[in-house]
């Protein structure tokens, strides 16, 4: 291609040169005819101006004026000869006066004269065109003539005259307009070679070195011509398309980086299957050569294992619809499936007709297991929360029956105490107290169902309190029933109540031995230490009958898992999961009060730990129980115990000691009111706190002890013993409460009390701490 | 990279060079193309001071030709119409009938475009005053324009009056002389035409005779020769256009065109008025008519003035109307207006 700086002069050039050509070969002859004719048309009027002049001087003048006017022609240009012929033949005027008188043969050469008589005959003007751009012109003289009354032809007018010079000039003329107009148009040419090479073929070659520049991948290059015409337009207006592309090109490519580095496996094949693109993921998955260009798509192949998949998947297809679903795709090494979640989703031309089809696929197998792993730690948690309920309820029902027993109990004591043995009532009131006990006894489970039961932690090798268990078990278990047990060699020690262990592993152990019944059974009892990772929580059970409760989340950390295995009958999901409600018992016939497992329940999620159970019907059932390990070591006994009072022979009596009694239960004040004056005692019984607050305030040694309840209105029991022993440090403090939970040993000990009696009082205990405090053993 | 850009379509070097090459095609052959189309000469008509052709001028003044298109020469004298004629000095001229086989009989093609008006009192007898109405008028000096229609009048008065052959000094004297040759005392009478007459009339001239008393018989018509009638036919019927036209508003004695004429033919109001019924402008059917009739209209008129041409051997041989009046020719040239 020529450069647009040669080919544009050259255009010029040659656009100038072609009417040059056309002009030479056109225009020339008809100039040059043009001045023929104007030359023609000159010598008409001179001729026709000539002939009128002389006809009207024939008619009024004589010859001789004739010849003078005629002189006059003697200045028209170009002239060679004129004559004025009468009809003689004979020359009566001319351009030169020798020919004056002559015939007017004499006054032409012989081809003049030959035209002439070729044109005499004419009435009218006629013109010759000679050689040499010469004219002949000839014209007939009338006159009037009176005889025949018209005008008749008496002579005629000859004029001979050459144009040559008129003729050069105007050749002349034209043939400068014509080099004129060739100088114009080469000079025309320079200007625009000059013009379009700096102007127009320069920029544009660096315009187009910046587009090649930015084609080659220098994203950065723009165009840099300043100016307002159109190039420099167009610079800036590349440059601003440069910016768009290069935009367009980093989003693009981020796009496609996207897509290559998607977890998820793409491909994009045709409408016929076949691949045309695959990602990183896909080649990753499926290797390069399954997912070659133009080969079927691995979806189709392992879709087609699935007849439900194919056609919901073929179906989608021929519809052009979307199609999503979960496939499994094959198992992993552990023999463990694997599933992709997969779309697949059509792309349209812009008719609508399909083209492709995109197939992302995506790893659902941790999210499925960990979707299963929510769903398990859901039920748990409602679990959890369905006892956290119970417990509560359980707790309120615990605190309002203690208050209601101890009335009872210490009027039924009261009674009691004032019955003779013999008497048939006294057996009737034992009766009565010992319901109050079983009472207090019930109460005292339904607390620690509901987490609230009085435990005394300390920490403890699990080993010793669960073998002791065992042993019992053993001793009252069939020949036919097997009890192991084994335990991991130093144990880590947990923070637990021996008592509540040994608790918890007769009633599992129970229940064990009772579902194995008659036949012969292996209860396995084993200890271990673990490390538990949260992240595998829930740490060894799937399928099945599985149900835990216990603690929602099991923090990571180190546990000591207590597993209790029989392989009796086992226990159907339905049943699993409400073993541990309280009062559910499938034993009802045998006298089963659904309240084992319950405190069992209790007991460990008030450790912090966790119990799960696995059953299967036919199999048999395991409980595992995780105990978190305690950091500190291993008492042997605890300190904070208080050691329980050793009763003397006979119950002591009061000498007469005044005691101040708070509780805002009035059943309760005025029983043990009336229960310790009976004792001997002076007693003070006010039901409001604050009154008793001020009572004390007022007259802090009038009373030798204060016996408090611990949930009161107004002011609790603890802050009641604080403000006493700070007018009196001296004064004993007992604390009753049903509640005992809420009564921690900080409570008694930051606020000085010094002896606590739960709720339902058991009155001779209650009378032997009172004596006790009274009378402290002296340091003698 | 992804996508390469080419250059905008319209910026593109090869689109760049079709479009220059386009322009500088335009460029060099739209003035080639004006050079070679030679410019068409104006048409030029040649007519004397005759009230009857003023169709012409008022045409001309009202805008209906422009000078580029058509021109007007206004001789001084039929002799030099026709010499005009003769030496193709004009393409088109107005004159009388009797001219015209007179152009005719010295060998010119001529054709007949359409009748321009008759003379019906436009051309007269003018006498000083001091000389008899009434004949005999021995060796009175009268001026006229030989050649011309002044001839067949002063034919046409002996006829009617049984004038004696030699009843007058014969003066030749062309149109443009008429005037000044009378007021002058250098002819006792002269045979003239609207607006001279008027003009002597005003000045004391009395009236003796008049074309009023030759109805039909002088004719003035628009002629051309037949090679022109083929090649300027646009012009020509543009010439028509404009005639017909401007007849209509002087026949309505349009005011503006009035006080035209009667400024450019130096008359007062009344006088132009009176000029005015001394002529009949026929108009296109009528035009069209009296060229159509043989035996009728100017077809009668040229057997006539043939008869007077042979008696004065000015024809040597009658050729009748048919070369002269061409229907096919007046009818080409009128059709483009002629309501069909």
């Amino acid at each position: 291609m020529i450069s647009l700086r040669f080919a544009l002069p050259l255009v010029v050039v040659i656009a100038t040169m072609i009417p040059l050509i056309i002009s030479h070969l056109i225009l020339l002859p008809r100039q040059e005819q043009r001045t023929d004719l104007m030359a023609q048309e000159t010598l008409r009027h001179e001729i026709t101006r000539l002939q009128e002049s002389v006809e009207i001087l024939v008619r009024d003048t004589g010859p001789e004026q004739v010849r003078t006017a005629f002189g006059a022609v003697g200045t028209l240009e170009g002239l060679q000869s004129a004559l004025l012929v009468d009809d003689t033949g004979t020359i009566v005027a001319a351009s030169a006066l020798e020919l004056i008188g002559q015939p007017w043969r004499n006054g032409l050469s012989s081809p003049l004269v030959e035209r002439i008589e070729s044109m005499a005959p004419r009435r009218g003007l006629v013109l010759q065109p000679l050689e040499n751009h010469t004219l002949l012109g000839y014209a007939p003289i009338c006159g009037w003539s009176p005889d025949s009354m018209r005008e008749d032809r008496c002579g005629f007018l000859v004029l001979h005259i050459t144009y040559r010079l008129a003729w050069e000039q105007a050749t002349l003329f034209y043939h400068e307009q014509l080099f004129a107009f060739a100088a114009a148009s080469g000079v025309g040419a320079l200007l625009l070679f000059a013009i379009l090479h700096f102007g127009l073929t320069m920029r544009l070659g660096y315009l187009n070195s910046v587009i090649t520049r930015f084609q080659a991948g220098n994203l950065w290059v723009r165009p840099s011509l300043s100016g307002n015409d159109e190039v420099a337009q167009l610079s800036a207006e590349l440059s601003d398309m440069l910016d768009t592309v290069a935009e367009n090109d980093a989003n693009l490519r981020k796009v496609i980086r996207v897509i290559e580095q998607s977890p998820s496996a793409v491909t994009i094949v045709d409408a016929e299957g076949r691949i045309e693109y695959a990602n990183h993921a896909a080649l990753a998955r499926y290797g390069a050569l399954s997912v070659e260009v133009g080969r079927q798509a691995p979806l189709f192949d392992y879709a087609a294992d699935d007849d439900r998949v194919q056609q919901a998947l073929s179906r989608a297809l021929a519809m052009g619809d979307d199609w999503d679903g979960e496939l499994q795709r094959r198992v992993d090494k552990n023999g463990e499936p694997v599933w992709d979640r997969v779309t697949v989703h059509p792309l349209r031309d812009e008719r609508g007709l399909i083209t492709n089809f995109i197939i992302s696929e995506t790893d659902v197998t941790e999210f499925k297991r960990a979707s299963a792993a929510r769903t398990n730690l859901e039920r748990q948690l409602r679990h959890v929360q369905k006892m956290e309920t119970l417990g509560r309820l359980a707790g309120g029902v615990a605190h309002d029956f203690n208050n209601i027993l101890t009335p009872i109990s210490g009027y039924a004591q009261m009674v009691l105490d004032s019955t003779d043995p013999e008497d048939k009532n006294h057996r009737r009131l034992e009766r009565i107290l010992n319901g109050v006990r079983r009472a207090r006894d019930l109460v005292g489970q339904l607390l620690v169902v509901s987490r609230k039961g009085e435990q005394d932690l300390i920490p403890v090798d699990l080993a010793g309190p669960v073998r002791e268990a065992v042993d019992l078990m053993r001793a009252s278990a069939t020949a036919d029933l097997r009890v192991e047990f084994y335990a991991d060699p130093g144990l880590w020690p947990v923070l637990a109540d021996p008592s509540r262990i040994h608790q918890v592993v007769m009633n599992l152990c129970t229940n064990a031995g009772q579902a194995i019944g008659q036949r012969s059974g292996l209860i396995s009892v084993a200890l271990e230490n673990m490390i538990h990772d949260a992240s595998n929580d829930p740490p060894d059970w799937q399928g099945g009958a599985g149900v835990s409760s216990g603690a929602a989340v099991l923090s990571s950390g180190r546990y000591v898992r207590l597993t209790i295995e029989d392989n009796g009958p086992g226990m159907s999901p339905d049943i699993a999961e409400r073993i541990f409600e309280p009062f559910f018992t499938t034993k009802k016939a045998e006298g089963g009060s659904g309240m084992g497992l319950s405190i069992v329940d209790g007991i460990v999620s008030q450790l912090g730990g966790r119990i799960t159970v696995y059953s299967e019907p036919g199999l048999g059932t395991a409980f595992r129980i995780y105990l978190p390990a305690a950091d500190t070591g291993i008492s042997s006994s605890d300190p904070d115990v208080t050691p329980a009072p050793t009763s003397p022979p006979s119950l002591p009596v009061g000498q007469g000691e005044c005691l101040l009694l708070v509780d805002d239960e009035p059943e309760n004040l005025a029983a043990l009111g009336e229960y310790l004056t009976n004792c001997g005692y002076r007693v003070k019984a006010i039901a409001d706190p604050l009154i008793a607050l001020e009572t004390v305030k007022a007259a802090p040694n009038d009373f030798d002890l204060l016996i408090t309840d611990f949930a009161m209105p107004g002011l609790q029991g603890d802050q009641l013993a604080l403000a006493v022993k700070t007018w009196r440090p001296t004064m004993p403090v007992v604390m009753i409460s049903g509640f005992s939970s809420k009564v921690t040993r900080w409570n008694r000990e930051v606020f000085g009390v010094d002896a606590f009696v739960p709720k339902p009082i058991e009155l001779p205990l209650l009378r032997q701490t009172l004596y006790d405090l009274l009378h402290p053993p002296t340091a003698s | 990279m992804f996508f390469s850009y080419p250059l905008p379509g319209h910026l593109s070097r090869r689109s760049v060079l079709r479009h220059l090459a386009a322009a500088g095609g335009t460029a060099f052959t739209l003035p080639l193309a004006g050079c070679l189309e030679e410019p068409q000469p104006a048409l030029r008509v040649a007519t004397n001071q005759w009230l009857g052709y003023e169709p012409l001028y008022i045409a001309r003044e009202q805008g209906l030709f422009t000078a580029d298109q058509i021109t007007l020469i206004e001789f001084t004298s039929a002799s030099a119409i026709m010499r005009a004629m003769r030496n193709g000095n004009t393409e088109v001229a107005a004159l009388t009938l009797d001219e015209t086989l007179r152009l005719q009989a010295d060998g010119l093609d001529l054709v007949v475009l359409w009748p321009a008006d008759l003379s019906n009192g436009g051309d007269s007898l003018i006498l000083h005053a001091d000389h008899n109405l009434q004949p005999p008028w021995q060796h009175m000096r009268l001026g006229i324009e030989v050649g011309a229609v002044g001839h067949y009048f002063l034919y046409r008065l002996h006829q009617k009056l049984s004038l004696p052959r030699g009843l007058f000094d014969i003066l030749p004297l062309p149109a443009g002389e008429h005037e000044s040759a009378f007021l002058s005392g250098h002819v006792d009478a002269v045979i003239t035409f609207e607006p001279m007459r008027s003009h002597l009339l005003r000045a004391g001239g009395i009236e003796a005779f008049s074309s009023r008393q030759l109805p039909g018989e002088i004719a003035d018509v628009i002629v051309t020769t037949r090679h022109v009638a083929a090649q300027r036919l646009d012009d020509l019927r543009l010439l028509a256009q404009g005639w017909f036209a401007a007849r209509t508003m002087l026949i309505n004695q349009t005011p503006t065109v009035l006080e035209h004429l009667a400024d450019r033919q130096k008359l007062t109001g009344s006088e132009t008025r009176a000029a005015l019924k001394g002529i009949l402008w026929p108009d296109l059917h009528e035009a069209l008519d009296l060229i159509r009739n043989p035996g009728e209209g100017l077809a009668r008129t040229i057997e006539h003035l043939e008869d007077y041409l042979l008696e004065t051997r000015v024809l040597k041989t009658r050729r009748g109307h048919g070369s002269l009046l061409d229907l096919d020719v007046s009818a080409h040239v009128l059709s483009e207006f002629t309501p069909r």
